[in-house]
């Protein structure tokens, strides 16, 4: 074989010495091993350099696994399989719509008028929530009920 | 516990998929089928077997928290080896800080690291081998070791050095080189 042959068989060596090649490629990379020193002496350099490779601890896999299990709980409360079985898009989405709700009950809320008791024991502004000055000091009627309507004209001595 | 025979032998791409849905057996499947790359990658950048343990265990947990941004445009086994590469180069620079801190010389890591052993084994040929492929500059270190360990194509090398595959094989044949050089062989 020529010299270039030797530069495409010393391309295959490593898969050669792995054992990872077709047997018709393997068969004519035995023959040229076989029969070239320099291809022969770098089968045993490959060989040499395979024996030095690091080994992982028998227990890393199961570390690694472990730790991934405790990350995907991990102490933010986040329960990650739901977040990547559901989507981090899909539980922002059901945030904003708690959020929007939330909101719209609290405004509901504040703008009711509360509900009416005693003259004597209720702000002034139940009777007159409004403090424009064109109708201020003048009772919104058709909002009180019949009992209140009772209060306030005793009150005004009706 | 009867474990899911389907999960013996998918491919990494429907591994993938899986794991985006939270499946944790699918993750084990790929820790189990690539921790070992994994490690051997990390070593031969630390040329120490304790700390590439540890960033082996971060590359994982760092691929699992980014798997929403892997595109599929590289293997997922070469995607994770550029994290393992850049976890064990962040670890290095912080080992050799710390010891540099400490006034201590530190060009390579010794093999072995801190292992009381260590002057025995030093002596011995796997150490002489591991010694002078730590003394290799860190791109012909990766491409002999990926492409002899692992079995790598010198694209899937190019990929995980961020080279192109032409540049992985110069590097592969100036590593083997050196070392016929350094060996002796």
């Amino acid at each position: 074989m020529t010299k270039i042959e030797c530069a495409d068989v010393k391309d295959l060596l490593p898969e050669w010495i792995r054992r990872e090649l077709e047997e018709g490629d393997r068969a004519v990379v035995s023959q040229h091993v076989s029969s070239c020193a320099s291809c022969s002496g770098e089968v045993e350099l490959l060989g040499r350099i395979q024996a030095a490779a690091f080994s992982p601890p028998a227990s890393l896999a199961s570390e690694i696994k472990s730790a991934v299990a405790a990350d995907m709980d991990s102490s933010t409360g986040v329960d990650h399989r739901w977040v990547r079985r559901f989507g981090g898009w899909r539980l922002s989405v059901a945030a904003t719509v708690v959020l929007a709700l939330g909101t719209a009950v609290i405004w509901q809320r504040t703008q009711a008028l509360p509900e009416v008791g005693p003259l004597g024991q209720e702000p002034f502004a139940v009777l007159w929530p409004s403090d424009d000055a064109d109708v201020a000091g003048v009772p919104m009627l058709d909002d009180l009920s019949d009992e209140d309507l009772a209060l306030l004209l005793e009150e005004l001595g009706g | 516990m009867v474990e899911d025979s389907s999960l013996t032998s998918p491919a990494d791409e429907e591994l993938v998929q899986r794991v985006r849905q939270g499946d944790e057996q699918a993750m084990n499947v790929l820790v189990d089928r690539h921790h070992g790359v994994v490690f051997r990658t990390c070593a031969a950048i630390l040329s120490d077997e304790d700390l590439a343990a540890d960033a082996s265990q971060n590359s994982f947990l760092k691929a699992f928290r980014a798997i929403e941004r892997f595109r599929g445009e590289s293997a997922f086994r070469t995607w994770l080896l550029a994290i393992a590469g850049n976890e064990a180069r962040g670890l290095l620079r912080k080992v050799k800080r710390r010891r540099e801190d400490r006034f201590e010389d530190l060009d390579i890591l010794p093999a072995g690291g801190n292992d009381p052993s260590v002057e025995v084994t030093l002596r011995s040929e796997v150490a002489r081998v591991r010694e002078v492929l730590a003394g290799l500059p860190e791109k012909q270190r990766l491409s002999v070791s990926l492409r002899i360990f692992e079995g790598l194509s010198f694209r899937e090398i190019g990929e995980t050095i961020d080279s192109t595959e032409g540049s992985a094989r110069v590097n592969y044949h100036h590593g083997i080189q050196r070392l016929r050089e350094l060996l002796g062989s």
